[in-house]
């Protein structure tokens, strides 16, 4: 067992955690090899489903599995119902704070947030200001990343409030483990996640322009070369909306079009997993040839909606994070249920001589980076690597922040050797229209490899399904 | 439904019945091979597949000259090779991907199995493994295929884009291997030997990848004939490659999709000429100038139904 660290499954003394009585018993008595048949099958199962993501490389893109771990990761309700509670708020609080940078600014007049931190980034879109949105929600499909380093204590890592990925992961890891272990669901009363498409489909019809009652929705896609086309392609199957590229919408007379087999339909709402960057090629980038051109004025007449909002990336901008503790107490007037990990600013002068002088046991993260990259783990980096990081740093310091290496959980998990511990983390997905509301579970991330605290699939981390268990 | 989808489904249909027909092809090929020379259908037999597909030119290039052996490896494994089996199904296997939303998951599986089961196979690997099996093997998944469309989808627009693809592509396979034998007929009266019996055989070759041996005595209760065989593949619309069925299927679907007057009519015109012609007919035409023209309107027909419905420019 790695030291130190919070284990889901046991405790420090070996004793097996309330949440995985049952399971730890089935465990103990299946042997080794019938676990190695049904990580084969597991395999196989997702292989002939087509649950890949593409990966760019040298050779022009392969498709990839995620690694899919057979050994669940299991939360209490009791645990769930903080979590619950924790991202509902956060969110409410980062859509809170949208609405306002994009209107009355209270937050940069009170001095709370520094108006530059905000006004000044390459997030903020002014094309946004003064721009009123049903239910005044810009984030409707939030990812909370959520780590946890002992019983009572979770952190939130990271909020992603643009596009975050990794929905059909948590449906299909329950498809996948409910055919490989019925029994386990007889013995367990998991709670169910698969109604989450039409929870999506609600909130995405909740926000159509002007109270439409039949909304025509589609889901934007880059296209199948996207790394996430599995799960475009599929969450739109499972809504029963037409998946669009770019170049199947039109805008005429402010309105959007898509090109159908009998001639153009209207198209009142857009859930595009597309960057700002590249929606309309009229107002954002010029080259973009993934967008629709007249979209953002469409957008403006309020004729569509678009899901997530334009601009919303500001709410998960690394430096915002480091104030979301005020950002909620400033909106909601309540006590954050969730901690932020400890941060440091590196844009404040105390923060920055700390940082350089304890990079070598400090996570390092560019403010925009995302994915893994652009950033420095001290402890599991060699000198010259912290020396190099300590010269971008001292280059651009408000470009970083800092946070300490967090004792992240680790959970059980079929590895070569058996079953050995391996850290994860939690994404749950919170859906906002005229509710706001969570389905309970996520997605459940771990680092393959052993000791590694990196779990992000782009660099080889992997999947478990999550289960909240009812009370 | 989009534009675009309708566009993979159709593409995705055409290229798997073309796979058949390559497949088809070169089967026939074998068969042909394990007879003597008398009961061969020539040498060029192993060009046809590269005739029929328009990729000679590349092949000389690439391979020299025509030998069995090379012409399977070209027309089974060979990535640069556009028609080849491989390229074709990964093809199929995109357009799947690209509208995976559209299709049943059953049908998915389908194409998504085959794709697997064969994108690392070199040639190689399928001689070792009995290149008659794999043959055969590619023959049952293009039938799954069909069955699971016809079996699993929704009667709706994209199983009527899917069949649209399917009957062009066929009607089109069709109409070029019967123009080629009869070429290769014209060309061979003059030459010496026993003129009968290789008329025979190469007949056969042609009834067989059209998969119309049964049909032919069934219908006919006589010798093989190049006539009846034309007869047969282009008017007789009980046979399920002939070019009159395909043309009667892709009617009855345009009708319901409801495109633009011109489509219908050129459709419309198509059929009643097959309607009215006949083979004496076509004798004095030419079979050649008429299937030739045949061709030319079916690709007509196919750019109009992409025009109309699919966005392409």
């Amino acid at each position: 067992m790695l030291e130190n660290f919070f284990d889901e499954m046991h405790e420090q003394n070996g004793e097996v955690r309330e949440p995985y009585n049952t399971y730890a018993g089935w465990l103990h008595s299946t042997e080794l090899e019938e676990l190695v048949r049904c990580h084969e099958q597991a395999d196989l199962i997702f292989r002939r489903v087509g649950i890949t993501f593409n990966v760019y490389g040298a050779d022009g893109g392969v498709e990839r599995l995620i690694p899919f771990d057979i050994v669940p990761r299991i939360i209490s309700a009791k645990e769930w119902d903080i979590i619950e509670r924790g991202v509902i708020q956060r969110v409410k609080a980062l859509n809170a704070f949208l609405h306002d940078v994009y209107h009355d600014q209270a937050i940069l007049k009170s001095g709370l947030i520094p108006p530059d931190l905000v006004l000044t980034n390459e997030a903020f879109r002014p094309e946004m200001l003064g721009l009123n949105i049903p239910h005044n929600v810009y984030s409707h499909i939030s990812g909370i990343d959520i780590v946890r380093v002992d019983s009572e204590t979770f952190y939130v890592l990271e909020d992603n409030a643009r596009t975050p990925s990794g929905v059909s992961y948590m449906l299909e890891n329950r498809q996948a483990m409910m055919r490989l272990f019925p029994d386990l669901f007889a013995k367990h009363r998991v709670a169910p996640v698969s109604h989450y498409p039409e929870l999506l489909l609600q909130t995405l019809a909740s926000v159509a322009p002007r109270g439409n009652s039949m909304p025509t929705i589609v889901l934007m896609t880059p296209g199948q070369y996207n790394s996430a086309y599995f799960e475009h392609a599929f969450l739109a199957q499972e809504m029963g909306i037409e998946l669009v590229e770019g170049q199947d919408l039109f805008v005429d007379e402010g309105y959007v079009y898509m090109r159908t087999t009998r001639g153009p339909q209207r198209v009142d709402v857009i859930y595009r997993r597309i960057d700002d960057d590249f929606l309309d090629p009229l107002a954002f980038r010029p080259d973009s040839a993934l967008g629709v051109p007249g979209l953002l004025s469409a957008y403006r007449m309020g004729n569509v909606a678009i899901c997530n909002a334009i601009g919303g990336g500001i709410a998960d901008d690394k430096a915002i994070y480091t104030y979301m503790p005020d950002i909620i107490k400033f909106y909601l007037s309540q006590e954050p249920i969730l901690k932020n990990v400890p941060t440091y600013n590196l844009r404040r002068k105390d923060d920055l001589a700390y940082a350089l002088e304890n990079m070598e046991q400090l996570v390092v993260k560019e403010v925009h980076g995302s994915g893994g990259y652009g950033m420095l783990v001290g402890p599991a980096s060699t000198k010259k690597q912290v020396a190099e990081f300590r010269a971008k740093v001292k280059a651009d310091p408000s470009n970083f922040i800092a946070q300490p290496t967090l004792c992240l959980s680790t959970c059980p998990t079929f590895v070569d050797s058996g079953i050995a511990p391996r850290h994860v983390d939690l994404r749950p997905f919170v859906l906002s229209g005229r509710e706001t509301r969570v389905v309970p579970g996520g997605l459940t991330r771990v680092a393959m490899e052993k000791g590694s605290l990196v779990v992000n699939s782009s660099q080889g981390g992997g999947t478990k399904d999550t289960w909240i268990l009812e009370s | 439904m989009l534009g675009r989808a309708a566009d993979n489904l159709f593409w995705m249909a055409k290229n798997m019945e073309r796979i058949e027909n390559v497949v088809r092809l070169l089967q026939t090929g074998r068969t042909s091979n394990m007879l003597s020379d008398n009961g061969s259908a020539g040498d060029n037999i192993w060009e046809m597949p590269l005739d029929i597909c328009g990729q000679k030119d590349a092949f000389l290039a690439d391979y020299g000259e025509v030998s069995d052996g090379r012409v399977c490896a070209y027309m089974l494994s060979d990535m640069n090779n556009p028609s080849s089996v491989r390229s074709l199904l990964s093809n199929v296997r995109e357009n799947a991907r690209a509208t995976r939303h559209f299709l049943t998951s059953d049908l998915w599986d389908c194409i998504n199995r085959t794709w697997l089961s064969i994108k690392d196979l070199s040639y190689k690997d399928i001689q070792r493994r009995s290149i008659d099996d794999h043959l055969e093997w590619m023959i049952d998944r293009c039938y799954m295929f069909k069955g699971v469309l016809s079996g699993s989808m929704r009667r709706g627009e994209s199983l009527q884009f899917a069949i649209l693809g399917q009957c062009i592509e066929r009607a089109d396979n069709s109409a070029r291997l019967l123009r080629l034998h009869s070429a290769n007929a014209e060309k061979n009266k003059t030459k010496q030997g026993n003129l009968q019996v290789r008329d025979y055989y190469r007949s056969m070759v042609l009834l067989n990848a059209l998969n119309a041996y049964k049909a032919y005595r069934e219908t006919f209760h006589s010798s093989i004939d190049l006539d009846k065989i034309a007869e047969l593949i282009i008017l007789h619309k009980e046979v399920p490659r002939s070019l009159r069925a395909c043309v009667d299927e892709i009617a009855d679907i345009l009708r319901v999709l409801n495109p633009t007057a011109s489509v219908m009519s050129e459709v419309y015109d198509l059929q009643y000429r097959l309607d009215t012609i006949q083979i004496a007919q076509l004798r004095r035409v030419g079979l050649g100038h008429f299937l030739l023209d045949f061709s030319k309107q079916m690709d007509e027909i196919s750019m109009n139904i992409q025009t109309d419905f699919m966005m392409v420019q």
